[in-house]
């Protein structure tokens, strides 16, 4: 058994695909059609689902190690899912903060103990204020912008957002250090 | 209405002639270190006449300028120039590690408790061989650089940039800007594309190696664009570079010119290699308006460039003239005046002229 399958694909959502270590993708309204999660399954198994049925999966035990995509209105879903399985979540990628999302979660924080990465989009204001907010609430997270793009930066700039949420969710905090040649691994 | 000293530290020694780059064969230590004392010398009387900026820009491989890195010039003027501002009109961000530029830029505006002018240029078309960027991506590079730039003043927060062009995983500048939020920004304007960046994003404009009317139409077309953003330029917000050079009267201003300049080259740094200049073009370098664009760097004979206001020269009655017809068919704020040659004590005696008889009056313009 891998570790994907210890999660309930039945509960998640029928839109399972790619391979590779497993990623819970939150808030993709058509995921099959994403872009940014076909470039990321080619490296990670999507599982992309309703954040309340995401939420209701991980209350069963799952030995499985995975990592966390949320878009922007699922962000605080992906907070609650990383504050309550602190074993089972490594890494959370959270795309384009709202305010909402940083005062209704501004008391959640302190129980959330795994990295994270906030992208924000250049031509989001809203997105570069909150993800700044939780910024300096989590101050070893991470904030990196993607330029040239708004709240659906992952549909704007799907390359880029790849890019960068590939490189952190492989190497985590050392993907702060350029792998041109890939020497450094996780 | 302000005016400002421009020199670009020109190299006064053997030197081959044309082309670019131009070979350092004949190159002279001596003479180099000379060059850069005296526009040290320059900038340090301007500042005593009361210029109120001192402009320095970054230009590479040729004798015209002795500032590849501005900054670097910069901060020796931040020993030298004690009240008026530092203008870097400017650093060319596309042929630059914008992260470096943000940086260098707030040591400088620490350094001059924020007296620095922040001039973020595209640099001529050669420039891009320097280093060895694509001029294609010229605009787009520019944009982008100048975007982080701004975002590195301004974020208190470390910040990742996973950008087009560039690609950063932290960043967080040490020291920061004194101005707040940062510096004043100035881009070049002479196309319509960047009169339309500049009023987009509330930057001042600056033009130089162009003609009054050119200049005119583009900060018309500036100041219609602004409009549509819901903004009104100040007169502070162009900037009109041009050659200078005054004299006891007309005719000791010309007779001087006239001498020093024979035998100097005609043509400036990008029609200095026109091969490479028209290999630039092809690339779209020059965007929509590409003719006029080539048309204004082309070289003029003196009268033409007297008419032309790419020089003022005469006595002090007769720029004060030139002075007022840019005033009138430009509305620039800022006249960059730019040591049109080097002529020793005739030019020192050039720019007290100005800062005795000029600056007196269109200060209060």
């Amino acid at each position: 058994m891998t570790n994907a399958q210890t999660i309930d694909a039945d509960m998640l959502a029928p839109h399972i695909f790619g391979t590779g270590e497993p990623l819970l993708c939150l808030g993709f309204a058509e995921p099959t059609g994403s872009a940014l999660l076909q470039q990321l399954s080619a490296s990670r198994q999507i599982f992309a689902t309703p954040a309340h049925r995401a939420v209701a999966a991980l209350q069963t035990p799952a030995t499985a190690k995975f990592t966390v995509l949320a878009r922007s209105s699922e962000i605080g879903a992906a907070l609650t899912l990383a504050a309550a399985h602190t074993d089972e979540i490594e890494a959370l990628v959270l795309l384009a903060p709202s305010k909402a999302a940083v005062e209704e979660n501004a008391d959640r924080l302190a129980e959330v103990k795994v990295q994270i990465l906030f992208l924000a989009g250049t031509l989001d204001m809203e997105g570069g204020e909150a993800a700044t907010a939780f910024k300096r609430k989590l101050a070893a997270s991470h904030l990196v912008y993607v330029y040239d793009a708004g709240r659906d930066m992952d549909t704007e700039r799907p390359d880029a957002v790849a890019k960068v949420t590939q490189d952190f969710l492989t190497r985590r905090d050392k993907f702060l250090v350029s792998n041109a040649d890939g020497r450094i691994t996780r | 209405m302000k005016a400002a000293l421009f020199s670009t530290c020109k190299y006064h020694g053997p030197a081959l002639d044309g082309g670019w780059p131009v070979p350092g064969t004949v190159y002279s230590r001596e003479a180099a270190q000379e060059s850069m004392q005296l526009s040290l010398d320059q900038f340090k009387l301007a500042d005593e006449l009361g210029f109120d900026w001192v402009t320095v820009a970054e230009h590479h491989f040729a004798p015209f300028s002795l500032t590849p890195n501005p900054m670097v010039m910069a901060g020796a003027l931040t020993q030298v120039v004690k009240r008026a501002k530092i203008a870097l009109l400017g650093a060319d961000i596309p042929i630059l590690n914008p992260v470096r530029v943000a940086e260098e830029f707030a040591m400088l505006d620490t350094m001059t408790g924020g007296r620095v002018v922040a001039g973020m240029l595209r640099g001529t078309p050669n420039e891009y061989v320097t280093y060895n960027i694509n001029p294609a991506e010229s605009r787009a590079r520019f944009e982008e650089a100048l975007h982080l730039i701004k975002m590195a003043w301004t974020q208190t927060e470390p910040f990742g940039w996973q950008g087009r062009f560039y690609e950063y995983r932290t960043v967080s500048i040490w020291p920061r800007c004194v101005q707040a939020p940062h510096p004043k920004i100035y881009m070049s304007g002479s196309s319509p594309e960047a009169g339309e960046f500049a009023a987009r994003n509330r930057i001042g404009l600056g033009f130089a190696v162009t003609t009054v009317p050119l200049a005119a139409k583009a900060a018309a077309h500036y100041r219609e664009q602004a409009r549509r953003y819901g903004w009104e330029p100040e007169p502070d917000d162009v900037i009109y570079r041009v050659g200078m050079h005054v004299g006891k009267d007309d005719n000791e201003a010309l007779h001087d010119y006239v001498e020093a300049t024979k035998g100097a080259a005609k043509v400036g740094l990008t029609m200095a290699n026109r091969a490479l200049e028209s290999a630039i073009a092809e690339t779209g370098y020059y965007g929509r308006d590409a003719d006029m664009q080539r048309q204004r760097l082309m070289p003029r004979n003196l009268q033409e460039r007297i008419d032309q206001g790419q020089i003022l020269l005469g006595g002090p009655d007769t720029v004060m003239k030139q002075i007022e017809s840019i005033k009138r068919e430009l509305g620039a704020g800022v006249l960059d005046l730019t040591v049109a040659h080097q002529m020793g004590a005739k030019t020192i005696r050039s720019i007290e002229l100005v800062g005795e008889k000029i600056l007196p009056q269109i200060r209060h313009w």
